[in-house]
């Protein structure tokens, strides 16, 4: 099929309009087990040390302190693994979690993560240096030397590099670097990982022996371990090989927008849904380097699946470029920013700027009458105008156009609360999908919020632009 | 943002509530000054679990279940001959009780009967600390000793129990 026509020409999509009515899969269970799982495994964390603890030890400033530097250490130890685990990639979590909470509890708890370290590296010198009366100094030089503290040194520089995270992650430095430069420097805390373990079970006090703390944290080890080998490694590479993908064609879709289409052996057995993206990593000398996450533009069909990029950086600058037939190398499908977490009957999409691809794709998956509002900054910046309309007509879609900046009046008054209800007088009963700058999605979030709209109505795309 | 404050303020005060919460539990088993060593609980050994240091065939409890309570005559300077059991400190790492043996009222042996055996690491401590320990309350005559360096929990608890010991002695009340 020749696809450059097929774009021309949209009555040649190979889509089913008509797509069957899915039903919403019942994740909350799920989710709601998920998070107990997270509770249980911390209280299984923190009882060995309460069982261990005689009664009645805990009687001045040094024991105290060295307690206190215990109960941190054990939270910190399993958080970290919980962190490794959260960006695991493994396809269930991101089911049941979702990949927008995935990624923003792995940055909140990362910052729990440091002060929890800091503070049990700090309390259990002070607690030491107390108990053996030397100063904090002493207490250093003694753990790293005396033999007995196995896996000290790597300890203390664990503690380094992620207190060195910590400070490139301030929102400062952290904007003056490029992502693939960030995505390098985070992937040091893997080492973090290696570095502490060692002190972990050979002097940790519940864990050097053998007894339920041992066993529960080996077990945890495990399948951590195996979950990373699997969702990083195996599965991935089990996917490419089955589906072989390949760029079919690099279609220019407005000004500094493309389109990729991706072609591959299989696609129909290919589990997508749309909504969702996938990491894309383009195997040419240029590109093989790096993979960017990007959501498909149109909802999974059997010849392609498609992508669009707006140009902003280097790397999708690159993309314009890219050759039919390059190999791709793809990860996912992840998010749930898919229609079959609906809750409602309808559906209201939002999309801004390049945000639209994901929104129409779910526009091909929603029921009929469902409503799309589409901001760009003017006439030319609206891309897919063609398919919109095409599929609002398939579909008995209603589709608005809002172009002008963010502050004119047009724009302002359509995304007020009360433009919404009315363009969208039935608002309250709708799911909403909002994907699109930040600017625009945090006012759209307030102005739904301010219009009645339930919290768990409303759908936010992982990604933050 | 919030959330993380949440986190950490929450973790804060759960560790202080379970610090709090362990240091107000009545001790079960008294890691106490002289005067609270009397308590009869306190000279039971932890459990049948506990290793026994050699030299100490007998089991240490029954021996100090045996001798009647009573008041002697109490010369402080002096220790009476025989063999005195001194109190349980137990710290994280186990239990630690020493037996003390007198001749002519001096400290002739001390004898470790429980040495922490928590960890493969507290035993190897207890064992490497315990020879050094015996050898300075030989020479000194008294509980008065310098903490093992890298034992500084079982120094602690034989610290305690032989001057358990050692009131012990001198008091005439039964060990511990």
């Amino acid at each position: 099929m020749d696809i450059q026509g097929a774009v021309s020409d949209v009555a040649h999509i190979p889509h089913e309009f008509r797509r069957p009515y899915r039903r919403r899969r019942s994740v909350d269970a799920w989710r709601a087990l998920t998070i107990a799982a997270f509770w249980l495994g911390l209280a299984a964390t923190l009882l060995p040390w309460w069982w261990n603890t005689p009664a009645g030890f805990l009687r001045d400033p040094a024991t105290s302190l060295t307690a206190v530097g215990r109960i941190t250490g054990l939270v910190a130890g399993y958080v970290l693994l919980v962190q490794v685990l959260l960006m695991s990639r493994v396809a269930w979590l991101d089911r049941w979690l979702g990949a927008r909470d995935l990624l923003h509890w792995h940055r909140d708890l990362g910052v729990f993560v440091v002060a929890a370290v800091v503070a049990h590296a700090a309390f259990i010198v002070l607690g030491y240096a107390k108990l053996e009366r030397v100063g904090p100094a002493r207490e250093v030089a003694r753990l790293l030397t005396i033999d007995k503290y196995t896996g000290m040194l790597g300890a203390f520089v664990a503690t380094g590099i992620l207190v060195a995270l910590a400070v490139l992650a301030l929102p400062w430095l952290r904007r003056r670097m490029s992502y693939e430069v960030w995505h390098l420097l985070h992937l040091t805390s893997y080492l973090v990982l290696v570095l502490s373990v060692g002190h972990q079970f050979a002097v940790g006090q519940e864990m050097s022996v053998p007894g339920f703390s041992r066993g529960f944290s080996l077990l945890l080890w495990c399948a951590v371990v195996a979950a990373v080998a699997w969702g990083r490694v195996v599965a991935p590479v089990r996917m490419n090989l089955r589906h072989r993908f390949r760029v079919r064609a690099v279609v220019a879709e407005g000004p500094g927008m493309v389109s990729i289409y991706i072609g591959g052996e299989r696609l129909p057995e290919l589990r997508v849904r749309a909504g969702q993206f996938c990491r894309w990593r383009f195997l040419d000398q240029h590109n093989w380097w790096q993979a960017h996450p990007f959501s498909m533009s149109a909802a999974p069909n059997d010849e392609w699946l498609r992508l669009t990029v707006k140009v902003v950086g280097d790397h999708t600058a690159g993309l314009r470029r890219l050759r039919p037939g390059t190999r791709v190398f793809v990860e996912g499908p992840s998010g749930d920013f898919t229609a079959d977490r609906r809750r409602q009957a309808r559906a209201l999409l939002i999309a801004g700027g390049s945000g639209i691809g994901p929104i129409r794709a779910l526009l091909e998956e929603l029921p009929p009458r469902t409503v799309v509002l589409y901001r760009a900054r003017n006439a030319d910046e609206l891309v897919f105008r063609s398919e919109l309309e095409l599929l609002a007509e398939a579909r008995d879609a209603q589709v608005w156009y809002v172009t002008g900046g963010r502050d004119d009046p047009g724009p302002r008054r359509a995304f007020s609360p009360r433009g919404l209800v009315e363009l969208v007088p039935d608002l309250t009963r709708r799911d909403v999908y909002l994907c699109g700058s930040a600017g625009l999605v945090d006012a759209s979030v307030v102005a739904l919020r301010r219009a009645g709209v339930p919290p768990r109505q409303i759908h936010l795309d992982p990604f933050e632009f | 943002m919030r959330r993380i404050g949440f986190a950490v303020l929450g973790t804060g005060v759960l560790t202080a509530v379970l610090v709090a919460v362990k240091a107000q539990l009545p001790p079960a088993t008294g890691p106490a000054p002289a005067a609270a060593v009397a308590g009869p609980t306190t000279s039971r050994p932890a459990g049948p679990s506990t290793a026994r240091a050699p030299g100490s065939a007998r089991a240490p409890g029954s021996a100090a279940a045996s001798r009647p309570p009573g008041v002697g005559v109490v010369d402080p300077s002096r220790m009476m001959d025989g063999s005195h059991l001194g109190a349980v400190v137990t710290n994280p790492y186990g239990p630690v009780q020493v037996r003390v043996d007198v001749r002519g009222g001096r400290l002739v042996d001390v004898v470790a009967v429980q040495l922490p055996t928590a960890a493969a690491r507290g035993i190897e401590i207890g064992m490497r600390a315990a020879p050094v320990l015996r050898e300075q309350a030989l020479q000194r005559q008294s509980a008065d000793l310098d903490t093992v360096s890298g034992a500084t929990y079982t120094s602690e608890g034989y610290r305690r129990s032989l001057q358990s010991a050692l009131d012990a002695a001198r008091t005439g009340r039964p060990g511990t």
